[in-house]
């Protein structure tokens, strides 16, 4: 109503102010944003030389009256946008059509790197990522979640590995979630690209240790991707190419109170990777490696104080090649291989708001998992039926008192198939296939469910002072165990740039599936348990002004108990001397540093973002030994420029400490299966060479009235640094090379958007 | 399940140079095959090992060698395949010597046989890690029995076992039969020897009966009948293979060396059941 009246008295001023009391005629437009077809509002709209002005309403529209006829001008001088001045006519008599003004924005581009979004009072030490802005980072491959590898105290992951191993803990540790829900994979085949859109996200939140109350079951740490809402004032669209992939989606309001996003991708990957590699005598790409994925998002305000959310996301993998030479001199690797991991989930959400301020968010999850793995004679089936709940309730007590509590509950049915041999691995080195025994098993219909009841309480009574009390009770089902773990935090604003923050906890995860299954597992396992420190220190330099840098660096700390490790001891289970295959003998530490330094000075931005950390790990009858995830320096270097005509140039450097491995020391010929067992060194006691690696991208834009075209060409390893990703071995163990990864990898990627 | 998904798409997708020794190429001293005359027998018998060797700085060198025996403590699960601390670890030959086995600069095949006496049931079929009596299950399907063999040639050191099947079962494994190796389907001792640039097809002739039906009980007693897979690996001495193992009926690829070293080449084929059969043939041309 306030741009109703303003636009009214402005109009009226201005036409008292002209000398246009005479005869004219009346002018109707709207004022929008090129390419988006934003509409503009509050922004002064002038007819020249006669002096008319008129402020666009919240729409965009403005209106003049008795414009006299003949030539005149518009022109509009917004800040942020280039100057529009475009000439017009209107004839006496005629009557008037609308106009549509489209004015150019200065840059298409975002120009901070706050990617890293706003706090959560909640939460001090979850990062946010803005999934609009952290797709433009360098070697992201245009991927919002893999820019979350970017993040101080994420390790790199090794060659094509689709995780995300967050301080020096074991990739099983992360969990990851759709809107506060589970999925089994975040990336697809190869962690090219994560399985929803990047389009279709809001943020990705990164809880690394110390994290709160409101989620568990990881002992490393979780990512949790967050849909967006769709658009609600005019329907918006894209469609993209690149190297891998290609895709489209569309947003647009239903009605006054809906709306919905419509998006998929198919991928070629497997179609790229025949033409670059070629079948060869001894590899045949069957089916090609592919993925596709459906995103659907429905939106819709119930009342005022109540929204409903309802997303629906699809996720399939599929990989095919025929091996017509054994592998890594393994018998059993041989012949047809196949894989495929789907799921696809089904999450209604409700959000309310009670009158009192109060608000509760109830969700459920309902999902099925489909993995196949199929190599020779070598099977395996799995099948999953998965429904998740979770319940928040949020409110102020007082000025100073804040409370959350809530839910959440995990119920699935699973069959299994399985009838391969073991896979036996120890300290990263893995016996001959053909070596170990035949397992088979098959579970019908076995369930197995996980409940979480968790509160948190704030406290700001205290000036400068912030305390968060939270406690988290666990029940699993499969370890028959009710663990509780609290967690506390403590934050003080020294000034109004600068704070200091500390949190704590014990968290638990269940041991992995088929670490407790029957015959295949060990079923009188307990849940792994982890206690978290965490402290940080946070001075933000811009001292109120947009540019400057914001530091955030701190010390963390895990301690782990009861890790699961493979074992070849043999227990009495119901009277039956069976083996152990997991036992709780695993111990673990890991102790670091993070440095997060961002920087906005447009057009120049930059990012800091350094981790050192040492990660140990102990099991019975070794000595101490570093993690096979520990990476001592972890250095990432981003920066970008916003330069003219919508071009943007961003790059990003990385040096990461070589992995650990377990050396070789001979083999022993197995006479019986035609292979060589692995004699191993002690764990993890060799480095491979530092990883380093340049990535370069230029983004482009092409603004249409109605439409933008993007281009972006992200150049990853620019100098074709052929680092190492692993060791190979001779048959006998007695030579060995390095494996390297992939030489400079240019992908270039359009994009249309309406 | 995670874990082992990602196990396998590295394994799969790792890629190195072809700078590491070839698997078909006998370069070096190495153990081929340890054959059982009898590769699953009752507790109680005596089992006679033949090992195949190939020594490429042969020339009438001595091999000498140590052979000990052992229960299985679990090989197959990860366990270290030694008889060190193992308290049935029997000593069957401490630094022997074995004479030259030929005197052909590049030596390959057989060398002294080996006897290896299989414990009693009383011991055979007592787990050693629980002193506990083995189910009928284990029983049936076979407890291995390891025989730990350590050969060196010069400054080379090999190390090779072989697991000898110990079971209750009435029908005992036999060793398959590869009758002969054959050149463009012709029996390769009546072929021409092969020379570049002539690729040569090569079969393993395998005898009748060489995939056995055998019964096994499984996790909860029931019988049931599996088959044998037979696999055939392959070595040479110069030259290359397209293979390093065929499946029995698959045929393989000779590509005679350019330059050949040697005036004779030796092709070896060792045909596996996949419970310990063995049998080997080898032909120089």
């Amino acid at each position: 109503m306030r741009f109703l009246w303003g636009t009214v008295l402005t109009s009226a001023f201005s036409l008292m102010a002209s000398d246009a009391w005479a005869a004219g005629v009346e002018i109707r437009g709207r004022l929008i944003e090129k390419g988006t077809r934003k509409p503009l509002g509050e922004v002064p709209v002038y007819i020249l030389p006669h002096k008319l002005k008129a402020i666009t309403n919240a729409r965009g529209e403005f209106s003049f009256y008795d414009v006299p006829e003949g030539e005149f001008e518009w022109v509009v001088n917004q800040t942020g946008y280039l100057k529009f001045s475009e000439a017009d006519s209107q004839a006496s008599g005629e009557s008037s059509e609308s106009r549509e003004l489209y004015i150019e924005r200065v840059s298409y581009n975002a120009f901070e790197t706050t990617v890293v979004g706003k706090e959560d009072r909640r939460e001090d030490f979850k990062k946010v990522l803005s999934a609009k802005k952290a797709v433009s980072l360098p070697g992201s491959g245009n991927d919002a979640i893999r820019a979350v590898q970017n993040l101080p105290g994420v390790a790199r992951a090794p060659g094509l590995a689709s995780v995300v191993i967050i301080q020096g803990s074991a990739p099983n540790d992360t969990r990851y979630l759709i809107d506060g829900h589970e999925v089994p994979i975040i990336f697809h085949f190869g962690g090219f690209s994560s399985v929803m859109q990047p389009e279709a996200l809001d943020r990705i939140d990164f809880l690394s240790a110390g994290y709160g109350p409101d989620y568990s079951r990881a002992i490393g740490g979780q990512i949790g991707a967050w849909t967006k809402t769709p658009e609600t004032e005019s329907m918006r669209g894209f469609a993209f190419v690149d190297l891998l992939n290609a895709g489209g989606a569309v947003e647009t309001p239903i009605d006054d109170q809906s709306s919905v996003y419509v998006g998929g991708r198919k991928s070629y990957i497997g179609n790229v990777l025949r033409a670059a590699v070629g079948d060869d005598e001894d590899f045949d790409l069957t089916a090609a490696p592919s993925f596709d994925d459906l995103s659907l998002i429905y939106q819709r305000k119930l009342s005022d104080r109540d929204e409903f959310k309802l997303v629906t996301i699809g996720s399939r993998d599929q990989l095919q090649f025929l091996v017509k030479e054994t592998l890594n001199n393994d018998p059993a690797i041989r012949g047809d291989f196949y894989t495929q991991t789907a799921f696809f989930r089904v999450i209604p959400q409700w959000l309310h708001r009670h009158t009192d301020g109060a608000t509760t968010r109830t969700s459920f999850g309902f999902g099925r998992d489909f993995v196949q793995f199929r190599l020779s004679q070598e099977r395996f089936w799995l099948r999953t039926i998965g429904v998740t709940t979770r319940v928040e309730h949020e409110r102020a007590l007082s000025e100073h008192w804040k409370l959350a509590a809530g839910m959440d509950h995990d119920f699935g049915w699973a069959d299994v198939r399985l009838n391969a041999r073991d896979f036996y691995t120890e300290g990263g080195i893995a016996n001959p296939v053909a070596s170990t025994s035949r397992q088979e098993l098959t579970l019908n219909s076995v369930s197995g469910h996980n409940l979480g009841f968790y509160s948190q309480a704030l406290y700001s009574g205290l000036p400068s002072w912030t305390f968060k009390g939270g406690l988290r009770t666990d029940y699993f089902a499969v370890t028959n165990e009710l663990l509780v773990g609290p967690r506390f935090g403590v934050r003080k604003e020294l000034s109004d740039s600068l704070n200091l923050r500390l949190a704590t906890g014990i968290y638990y995860q269940p041991p992995q599936p088929q670490e407790t299954a029957e015959k295949v597992g060990n079923p009188n396992l307990k849940s792994p348990e982890s206690f978290h420190l965490a402290i940080a220190g946070e001075k933000d330099f811009r001292e109120g002004s947009n540019r400057g840098w914001v530091l955030t660096t701190g010390p963390f700390f895990k301690q782990s108990k009861n890790l699961v490790v493979p074992s070849t001891s043999f227990v009495t289970r119901n009277g039956v001397v069976e083996l152990e295959n997991y036992s709780n003998d695993g111990k673990g530490r890991a102790i670091g540093v993070e440095f997060f330094l961002r920087g906005d000075f447009a057009p120049y931005s930059a990012w800091v973002s350094y981790t050192l950390s040492r990660s140990t790990r102990r099991q019975n009858g070794q000595s101490e030994y570093v993690s096979q995830y520990d990476q001592t320096h972890n250095l990432n270097l981003i920066g970008s420029v916003d330069l003219t005509e919508n071009w943007k140039l961003s790059t990003r450097f990385r040096y990461v400490t070589g992995n650990p491995y377990t050396p070789v020391t001979s083999g022993v010929f197995d006479s019986d299966n035609d292979t060589f067992i692995p004699i191993r060194g002690p764990f993890y006691s060799e480095r491979q060479s530092p990883f380093w690696q340049l990535d370069v991208r230029f983004d482009k834009r092409w603004v249409f009235k109605k439409w933008i075209m993007t281009a972006y060409f992200d150049i990853q390893n620019v100098t074709s640094r052929r680092n190492v990703e692993s060791i190979n071995y001779a048959y006998d163990y007695k030579s060995r090379e390095d494996v390297r990864g992939l030489p400079i990898l240019p992908i270039l990627g359009v994009k249309g958007e309406f | 399940m995670k874990t082992k998904l990602f196990f396998w798409l590295v394994l799969l997708t790792a890629c190195g140079d072809d700078n590491l020794p070839k698997y078909t190429l006998l370069d070096r001293f190495r153990v081929l095959a340890l054959e059982a005359d009898t590769p699953e027998v009752s507790p109680g018998a005596t089992v006679t090992i033949t090992p195949y060797l190939s020594d490429p700085g042969g020339s009438g060198r001595s091999i000498s060698y140590s052979v000990e025996s052992c229960v299985d403590l679990g090989v197959n699960l990860g366990a270290t395949p030694t008889c060190d601390g193992n308290p049935s670890r029997v000593v069957v030959v401490m630094g022997g010597t074995q004479a030259a086995p030929g005197t052909a600069p590049h030596y390959t095949g057989t060398t002294g046989t080996i006897g290896i006496a299989v414990p009693s049931s009383a011991v055979i079929f007592t787990d050693p890690r629980t002193g506990g009596v083995r189910t009928t299950n284990e029983q049936y399907n076979g407890v291995n029995y390891l025989m730990i063999y350590r050969a060196t040639a010069g400054s080379e050191t090999v190390s090779a076992f072989k697991r000898i099947v110990v079971s209750s079962r009435t029908t005992k494994n036999a060793n398959p039969s590869l009758t002969e190796i054959q050149f463009n389907g012709v029996t390769a001792a009546s072929a021409a020897a092969p020379a570049a640039p002539n690729k040569v097809r090569l079969d393993a002739s395998v005898g009748g009966g060489s995939t056995e039906i055998y019964s096994y009980r499984d996790s909860d007693g029931v019988l049931a009948n599996r088959s044998e897979e037979l696999l055939v690996s392959w070595f040479v001495t110069q030259g290359s293979l397209l293979r390093s193992r065929t499946d029995a009926g698959e045929s393989n690829e000779y590509t005679p060396s350019d330059a050949p070293l040697s005036a004779t080449t030796t092709f070896v084929a060792v045909l596996r059941d996949d419970r310990g059969g063995t049998s080997v043939r080898t032909i120089t041309k």
